[in-house]
């Protein structure tokens, strides 16, 4: 039973649940938000840029492209050094017993990072920690601590922190807007989700297609929905209630079969009694049975 | 005929309703001719009339696969464009078990159709009321029965139902839901035609399915479908009625 879904059937759908769908997207922006400023906790970032002058430049070959290149690539050697148990069991040391913060050279080299811009001699050690003024400590500890090494081990002859690392107050995580913005975006996606799922779920008759094509049966007509003021107004018992018994409808526009309405003439022992209901018993019946007209 | 017993077996597919009182219906077609719906309700008439061309159409039976599809909002406002249209036209209430006519018509539900299964010896003319629109007739259900089916099965129904369809030219009846019990039926199978009433997101289409097999079993005919409670196309028809 294949079923060929219109795109116009589809906005039609979308629409009609819009509230669902934008209700959707609100407690996806409310969840992320409650996510964003309640749970996760927020990250700081300082860097420190370093500068490493080699002593071993002059002795080398007089190649400028490749003395540079060299130096450049160097950098990744000072990258390991940075991140080696050499420097940060050092790091972790000087810091525990300086400045009483205590963090093993694991956890350390997870919050260290080295980057390093394209083509540069220059390079920053960047560090993310969940308190600013930590960051900041442990950023200058391990280029110190990385200046002494490298003299010693790399027998570079100099290494200049060109910026110590800075107290930055400005958490760098989580990105608020970012996270609001997916809150939004996952509720759409959800709540069209849940549409769609709600409307294959739905095995109602929607429309005169399964009439036709699956019962095989003909339509004689279709009839829309009443407005409620509509239906209030055509209710017999409220007429009546309204205007006592001599309301008046609109009469018939409608052209007569007049061979009708003589049969109607001749039937006339036809209980009339019945109708000449007294305003009274009409608000009784109505009353009595708390009117709730439907269609 | 009575193909299945005449107990309640909603249980099947519906979890029961909460609002059982039944109400009046709108008779929009009596008290705002130019209104949409009975531009709608003069179309289906008018529909009704060509799918039986062959035959003489004497009696009508509405009815639905559950409640609240608007059966009997269809069954009143049919009765009245079909009077309109000069025939006369007489509209029963064979629901027997949630009746609604005599509150739409505000009539007294003291003696109807019931009355007249019952009574051998009463003569319709004693039931039938008239109403306030020139050639529509009303038969109320009467009380309630405990029996609706059987006395719906027996042969004073038949007999009832020819002096009826002797004396109008149109009787239109309105029935309980077909899935939940057998009167419609019943009554299908010994009338001229039966209309379907289906709403909009209303049944499961098993349902309707089922409605068209219990009514193909009684050897009704099936007219057509009147499509209920529609939304979209209302739109369409502004330009022959009357905004109101």
């Amino acid at each position: 039973m294949e079923e060929v879904v219109s795109l116009q059937e589809i906005t039609l759908v979308l629409k009609k649940r819009m509230l669902l769908i934008f209700s959707m997207m609100i407690l996806g922006v409310v969840a992320l938000a409650g996510v964003t400023f309640f749970l996760i906790t927020p990250k700081y970032e300082t860097d420190t840029q370093l500068v490493v002058q080699s002593n071993q430049q002059t002795l080398t070959n007089a190649n400028l492209q490749s003395d540079l290149t060299g130096n450049v690539m160097m950098v990744n050697t000072y990258k390991d050094l940075i991140k080696s148990d050499v420097v940060l069991d050092q790091v972790s040391l000087q810091l525990a017993k300086e400045n009483g913060i205590q963090y093993t050279s694991n956890e350390l080299n997870k919050m260290i990072s080295v980057t390093q811009s394209q083509n540069s001699q220059m390079f920053s050690i960047r560090v993310i920690s969940i308190n600013a003024k930590e960051a900041m400590e442990i950023a200058n500890k391990t280029a110190m601590i990385f200046k002494e090494k490298a003299v010693e081990i790399l027998k570079v002859d100099k290494v200049s922190i060109i910026s110590p690392a800075k107290l930055k107050t400005t958490p760098v995580s989580p990105n608020k807007q970012l996270n609001l913005l997916i809150g939004a975006v996952i509720g759409l996606i959800l709540g069209v989700m849940i549409v769609f799922l709600l409307e294959f779920l739905d095995k109602t008759v929607k429309d005169t297609k399964f009439i036709e094509n699956e019962l095989e049966l003909p339509i004689l007509g279709e009839i829309s929905v009443l407005s409620n003021k509509e239906l209030q107004s055509s209710i017999f018992l409220n007429v009546l209630q309204k205007q006592g018994e001599s309301f008046e409808f609109e009469s018939s526009s409608e052209p007569r079969i007049t061979k009708e309405n003589e049969a109607a003439e001749k039937f006339n022992p036809i209980v009339e009694k019945q109708i000449e209901l007294k305003t009274e018993d009409v608000e009784k019946v109505a009353n009595k049975r708390r009117l709730r007209p439907r269609l | 005929m009575s193909l299945r017993k005449g107990e309640d077996v909603m249980g099947i597919f519906h979890k029961g309703k909460k609002d059982d009182k039944p109400n009046p219906v709108s008779l929009i077609t009596m008290f705002n001719k130019r209104s949409v719906i009975s531009e709608q309700c003069r179309t289906i008439r008018s529909n009704i009339r060509f799918s039986m061309v062959d035959k003489d159409l004497k009696s009508l039976v509405i009815t639905s696969a559950g409640f609240n599809e608007g059966k009997s909002t269809v069954a009143n406002n049919l009765a009245v464009v079909f009077a309109d249209a000069g025939l006369k036209t007489l509209l029963v209430d064979a629901d027997l078990r949630k009746p609604t006519a005599d509150l739409t018509w505000a009539l007294s539900r003291d003696e109807g159709l019931s009355n007249l299964l019952v009574d051998k010896t009463s003569n319709y003319e004693n039931y039938v009321s008239k109403t306030k629109v020139e050639g529509l007739f009303v038969l109320t259900s009467g009380h309630v029965p405990p029996n609706p089916s059987e006395l719906l099965g027996t042969e004073r129904m038949q007999e009832i139902l020819q002096t009826l369809t002797q004396n109008f030219d149109l009787v239109i009846f309105d029935t309980p839901p077909l899935t939940a019990v057998t009167d419609a039926q019943i009554l299908a199978s010994r009338t001229d035609g039966t209309i379907l009433v289906v709403r909009e997101r209303q049944r499961d289409k098993r349902e309707i399915m089922l409605s068209k097999q219990l009514l193909d079993m009684a050897q009704a005919n099936i007219l057509g479908v009147v499509f209920n409670g529609t939304k979209a196309s209302r739109d369409d028809y502004y330009y022959y009625g009357s905004k109101s």
